[in-house]
């Protein structure tokens, strides 16, 4: 019998019963330690002391940063993935294989998809869903929180159902992704050492394994890309129609503007009749249109005035149009457009 | 426990693997930390360790005490590494006043209920010896107990209660019972 009558609080600090009533209560060890206290109620104080004392010794910690889980949750899903041949179910069982998913808790933000594409599970519970386009036309998957990506011909994209707070994907080869704006939930896209990072907007990523590049091209809203290795801060911001370039073996990162820039959705067509305009006037409709910035000096083009209608035509041909017509000149400068000249007299 | 022992059947049995990873990866963190500074490293050791478990689901069948295990791999792991790179900081480093660097406890340091008796007493853990700190975290968050740690930490029992009671001494030392020190209104320095 533990001679519980003559503890000191020191005791109880080294008893392991003690010790694990206080971290893991249950009901036996609660009846049995009230028990105790009933039995010698000099010992309260002890044990409230000790019971304190440990609440603080164990409170002595190191400190876990928030998303230090799962950064090494998705270095090892990387890690798995390339030690690894996906290994396809025959098309009878992927429905079974989701509904496992699914009743696995490990639950699974996708839903749909098209019947044509053969989905996976990975046997060995990795809690990753596959899905392969071996066709020849663009696949879509509808995701079950609001997303789409749409699949080119000989790519694979991999869905993580793993973790909630986080929208995993990992792509080989090419897709257009449509994300539902989450910003709760970012959504990471994972290619050769790239990580694509949204909370919601429309982008295209090409990686595929042969090519020694990945690009990142944006449709719409901001994207942060930045080499697997690193983290956001050492990445870059990308804003619409811009595009970043990596470089896989010597892992640099680059960014330029798309070679054909499109108008942003809200954007009013009507806009681009000009008469009689100020040229800075036409550089921000411009600017706003397609979501780039034009970087020119006010003073030098304020006096350049032009009428011009520039509804045809792609945003490089305009800029030659406007800067033909006013001696000046455009470049594209990490994903900016600087304009330069002499200016109107 | 039934929780442990289920998942790590889940996983023997199922490859529930991301379960497996998501109840003890936090803790086993928590754990690497306190004995290797480098989170970086420790993260890649951590990284290591699952990745293991994840190709070696067969050879695995014999584990009776999972979480054990886990904790006994990690820190083997850690200190191969250290072992083969002499030049990092030892494990049997003395640490001087300023080891209470910013790793060391930005949880407390920011917690708005703590007491500022808990943070004198974090400051005294501080200050001792990284394998009192060590064995302290093994027994009172992870919960393992004296014959446990001995294993873990490679020592014998004995060494492990005298060094768990020294550790114990000296911070009652520099840390009167609370209600004395309320009584008498002293200042705990």
């Amino acid at each position: 019998m533990v001679p519980y009558a003559d503890y000191t609080p020191d005791d109880f600090l080294n008893d392991d019963a003690f010790i694990r009533w206080v971290r893991t209560p249950d009901e036996d060890s609660d009846r049995f330690w009230q028990f105790i206290a009933a039995e010698h109620p000099h010992l309260v104080p002890a044990m409230s002391q000790a019971r304190e004392r440990i609440g603080e010794l164990a409170a002595f910690l190191p400190g876990v940063g928030k998303t230090d889980v799962e950064d090494v949750w998705t270095r090892l899903q990387e890690q798995t993935q390339e030690a690894r041949p996906v290994r396809r179910l025959p098309t009878a069982w992927w429905a079974a294989a989701c509904l496992l998913l699914v009743a696995g808790s490990l639950t699974t933000w996708l839903v749909s998809r098209t019947p044509a594409m053969r989905v996976a599970s990975e046997p060995a519970g990795i809690s990753l869903v596959e899905v392969r386009n071996d066709g020849s036309a663009e696949r879509i998957v509808s995701l079950g929180d609001g997303s789409t990506i749409r699949l080119a011909p000989q790519s694979t994209v991999r869905i993580d159902t793993a973790f909630r707070e986080r929208r995993n994907v990992y792509l080989s080869g090419e897709a257009f992704f449509e994300v539902a704006r989450d910003p709760k939930r970012p959504f990471l896209v994972h290619t050769n050492g790239l990580i694509t990072k949204v909370l919601g907007t429309s982008f295209r990523v090409t990686a595929y394994d042969k090519d020694a590049r990945v690009t990142v091209q944006v449709r719409t809203g901001k994207v942060a890309v930045y080499p697997s290795r690193t983290t956001e801060n050492a990445g870059l911001l990308l804003t619409p129609n811009q595009q970043a370039y990596f470089l896989r073996k010597e892992s640099q990162l680059g960014r330029g503007l798309v070679d054909n820039p499109k108008l942003l959705p809200e954007a009013v067509k009507d806009r681009f009749a000009f008469e009689d305009t100020p040229m800075p006037d036409i550089f921000r409709a411009l600017e706003k249109a397609y979501g780039i910035r034009i970087v020119f000096d006010e003073e030098v083009f304020g006096k350049c005035r032009m009428t011009t209608t520039l509804d045809e035509g792609m945003l490089f041909e305009k800029l030659n149009v406007i800067c033909t017509v006013s001696g000046a000149s455009y470049q594209s400068v990490d994903g900016e457009i600087v304009i330069t000249g002499r200016g109107c007299d | 426990m039934a929780d442990e022992q289920r998942i790590w059947d889940d996983y023997l049995n199922k490859g529930a693997f991301a379960e497996l990873y998501r109840f003890y990866a936090h803790d086993l963190l928590q754990y690497g930390y306190r004995i290797l500074p480098d989170r970086q490293q420790v993260q890649d050791h951590l990284q290591d360790l699952f990745f293991y478990l994840w190709k070696n689901r067969e050879g695995l069948t014999h584990v009776r005490e999972p979480r054990f295990y886990l904790y006994k791999s990690l820190r083997n792991r850690i200190l191969r590494s250290i072992e083969s790179n002499k030049n990092l900081q030892s494990l049997d480093f003395q640490p001087t006043a300023d080891s209470a660097s910013p790793w060391d406890n930005p949880a407390w340091m920011e917690s708005e209920h703590q007491s500022a008796l808990t943070g004198k007493l974090h400051a005294a853990l501080s200050r001792l010896p990284a394998r009192q700190q060590e064995a302290i975290q093994l027994r009172y968050y992870h919960g393992f107990s004296t014959e446990e740690i001995a294993q873990i930490m490679k020592i014998n029992e004995q060494s492990i209660r005298n060094l768990l009671f020294r550790a114990i001494l000296h911070l009652r030392a520099q840390m009167p019972a609370v209600s004395v020190t309320l009584l008498l209104g002293l200042p705990v320095y």
